[in-house]
């Protein structure tokens, strides 16, 4: 009852929040946060629970983002062009998601990499140019539609993580992530469950890339597909505590926060202290930050509470 | 079996490194960027998929299909695609000869 309580407390204070703060600053942060915890989530459906590691989220991102911007500029709400973009992020994993998981293990893993490569250079060949936001969709733009719009689908990816940790298809992803052999062996069809997995991750990665295209006006229409938005959503997801429901959001808190840090005093260098992060977390905290809390927790609770299984 | 597999491991990725270093003396004749390391390692990777990890003559016609696939490719689709070919290729023969194109069947 406690820990609902928290919850609904936390709840109704970040809907308050912008209220409160006023700094449009302060909000810019929190759409980030939702933003990145977003697209970590996703990640972490298929990388943290079914344990396929995925460098090609990217793809996924930027076709959300794409789609949306299209449509949005087209004249279309926004309330119906960011599930037309998560539409499209599913339709790209039909397309070329869920042949990779032809590919094993590592190969898997550079095989969506390669893929992340072959779409930033294609998007980059066909739309050379800059996306403008036009002066029609201006009227609609505001930080706090954003910020409400993002935490909105924050909120409900968390929930639908925290559903999906407690269910059997969770505790079969994770299965798979274990061992992917002996759940064949037990009569698990590995396959399906992936599939399963890459396509809820893939549509709420299109939901963080229709965002994303909301919230940045003006961008090379190629920005959402860089590698960076494959990696980044890896390390929050490690930073924070792969496999979790809460790791990821704290991951993400943390990210956006030594980012706007070390942006600042430190320029392009700031990838450097990510790197070193992230390094420091897999060796020292291999469960990642929400893993501190573990240690501090009695044990027999800790083994309760643990979403290991 | 009695093998350090630590000093194996060292001594196989210092043989691995310092080979490394040729390419990269190559490189330094012309004109290039630091960034362009990510690049040369992608590379690397495509021909050692191409041919089979671990397979010795493999890697030779592997570096030397990628190479005349790419200038292939310029003719063929352009030169902005260029990229584009090998990586296609790569997940290729990801997907459907994991072993390699000059690889036995593991």
């Amino acid at each position: 009852v406690k820990s609902k309580l928290g919850i609904a407390g936390f709840l109704l204070l970040m809907i308050v929040a912008p209220h409160l703060i006023k700094s449009e600053y302060m909000l810019n942060l929190l759409i980030l946060v939702c933003l990145y915890a977003i697209l970590s989530h996703s990640w972490n459906i298929l990388g943290g629970y079914c344990g396929q590691i995925s460098l090609g989220h990217a793809t996924f991102f930027g076709a959300g983002a794409l789609t949306f911007r299209y449509l949005w500029l087209g004249g279309v709400s926004y309330y119906l062009a960011l599930p037309a973009g998560a539409l499209s992020a599913l339709i790209l994993a039909f397309a070329i998601g869920f042949p990779s998981f032809k590919m094993k293990g590592h190969y898997f893993s550079i095989g969506t990499l390669a893929l992340a490569m072959i779409a930033l250079i294609t998007v980059q060949n066909l739309l050379p140019g800059v996306s403008f936001i036009t002066e029609a969709c201006l009227k609609e733009y505001s930080l706090l539609t954003i910020y409400y719009l993002a935490f909105g689908v924050g909120v409900g990816t968390v929930v639908a993580v925290y559903a999906l940790s407690r269910s059997k298809l969770g505790l079969a992803l994770v299965s798979v992530r274990e061992d992917e052999e002996a759940a064949e062996a037990i009569g698990i069809n590995t396959f399906k469950y992936k599939v399963v997995a890459m396509s809820i991750s893939t549509v709420i990665a299109g939901f963080a890339g229709g965002i994303f295209a909301f919230y940045c006006g003006t961008y090379y229409h190629y920005a959402p597909f860089e590698l960076g938005w494959s990696f980044d959503p890896l390390l929050i997801a490690f930073i924070g505590g792969a496999g979790t429901v809460v790791g990821p959001v704290v991951g993400a808190v943390v990210f956006v926060l030594l980012k706007e840090l070390f942006a600042a005093s430190l320029g392009q260098v700031n990838v450097l202290i990510f790197g070193i992060v992230f390094i420091v977390t897999v060796l020292f905290l291999p469960k990642g930050l929400v893993g501190i809390a573990g240690i501090f927790r009695k044990p027999k609770k800790a083994s309760a509470t643990a979403p290991e299984t | 079996m009695g093998i350090n597999t630590r000093t194996v491991c060292l001594v196989s990725f210092a043989i691995g490194v310092a080979l490394a270093g040729f390419p990269g003396v190559v490189i330094a004749l012309q004109t290039f960027n630091p960034i362009v390391s990510f690049d040369l390692t992608n590379k690397a990777l495509i021909v050692l998929i191409l041919a089979g990890v671990g397979s010795l003559r493999g890697v030779l016609f592997g570096g030397l299909l990628l190479g005349v696939v790419e200038a292939a490719s310029v003719f063929l689709v352009g030169i902005a695609y260029r990229e584009v070919v090998g990586l296609v290729l790569f997940v290729l023969v990801l997907m459907f000869r994991p072993q390699g194109l000059g690889g036995r069947k593991a």
